[in-house]
């Protein structure tokens, strides 16, 4: 290889056809790809968000009612107790 | 650009382009048809967002080679991590990643040389044989080349005068 030799040996590398089933082949992988639209992973996260924000409400919900019951019980001096008989 | 029958027209405009470029890039029939496979898949799920900056070509151009220096990359990782045992060289492993020659526009006289001249295109920064391989086997001028490759003009011309001396310089002793 001469100065240029690299080069001219490339320039001397054929363009061949490409393979006949390059397309099918594509064509069978965008038809195989499954695209979920946007939206609706936006609508699923929303929905998971909202069951969620409801779970911990309503769980924070039973616990300030059960310290506000006690509150009371104190208040009223009532016995709480299941024992009838003391 | 929308329906099926016009990405069959942009297939048939670009398919030899693409797969000829892989074929250089990665001299392995089997490796760059699924890399033209890749190429063509991403040109499709990018279609809608092209802005038309540049033209078709040069866009399919950039996607294609990227696409052909991802699959390198992979290609060496996967060696290295397989021959991480065997503590070998970066030279070592960039030498092994090499797939099996089989470049069906290479003729057989020429098989040797041009296997030989491809081990040191592979040592080259990504950019000089880029450049390279542009100006030589797709017959680009330094100006499409700056497109394709996002560069000035003077820029290309400073690649490609480095990659001929470092072939020079790596090539020393063939005549």
């Amino acid at each position: 290889m001469d100065t240029n030799g690299p080069e001219d040996l490339l320039k001397r590398i054929a363009r061949v056809d490409p393979p006949p089933f390059l397309l099918t082949r594509i064509e069978a992988r965008l038809s195989a790809a499954v695209h979920v639209p946007l939206g609706r992973l936006v609508v699923v996260a929303c929905a998971l968000a909202a069951l969620l924000l409801v779970n911990a409400v309503v769980l924070g919900g039973k616990a300030g009612s059960s310290s506000q019951l006690d509150e009371v019980v104190d208040a009223m001096g009532m016995n709480a107790s299941n024992q009838l008989y003391r | 650009m929308s329906n099926g029958t016009s990405f069959k027209e942009l297939y048939d405009l670009h398919v030899r382009m693409v797969f000829n470029l892989c074929l250089n890039h990665l001299r392995n029939r089997d490796e760059a048809a699924e890399a033209a496979q890749d190429v063509f898949v991403k040109v499709h799920e990018k279609l809608p967002g092209f802005k038309g900056d540049a033209s078709m070509r040069t866009w399919i151009y950039r996607i294609t080679i990227n696409t052909c220096l991802d699959r390198l990359k992979a290609r060496k990782r996967k060696k290295r991590s397989l021959l991480g045992w065997f503590s070998l060289s970066d030279e070592q492993v960039e030498r092994s990643a090499s797939l099996v020659f089989d470049h069906p526009g290479v003729a057989t006289e020429d098989r040797e040389a041009l296997e030989r001249l491809f081990a040191v295109l592979d040592e080259l920064p990504e950019q000089q044989k880029t450049a390279l391989l542009l100006k030589t086997t797709e017959d680009l001028s330094v100006n499409a080349i700056a497109e394709v490759m996002g560069l000035s003009s003077k820029a290309v011309e400073s690649l490609l005068s480095r990659a001929r001396a470092n072939l020079r310089q790596r090539l020393p002793n063939e005549g």
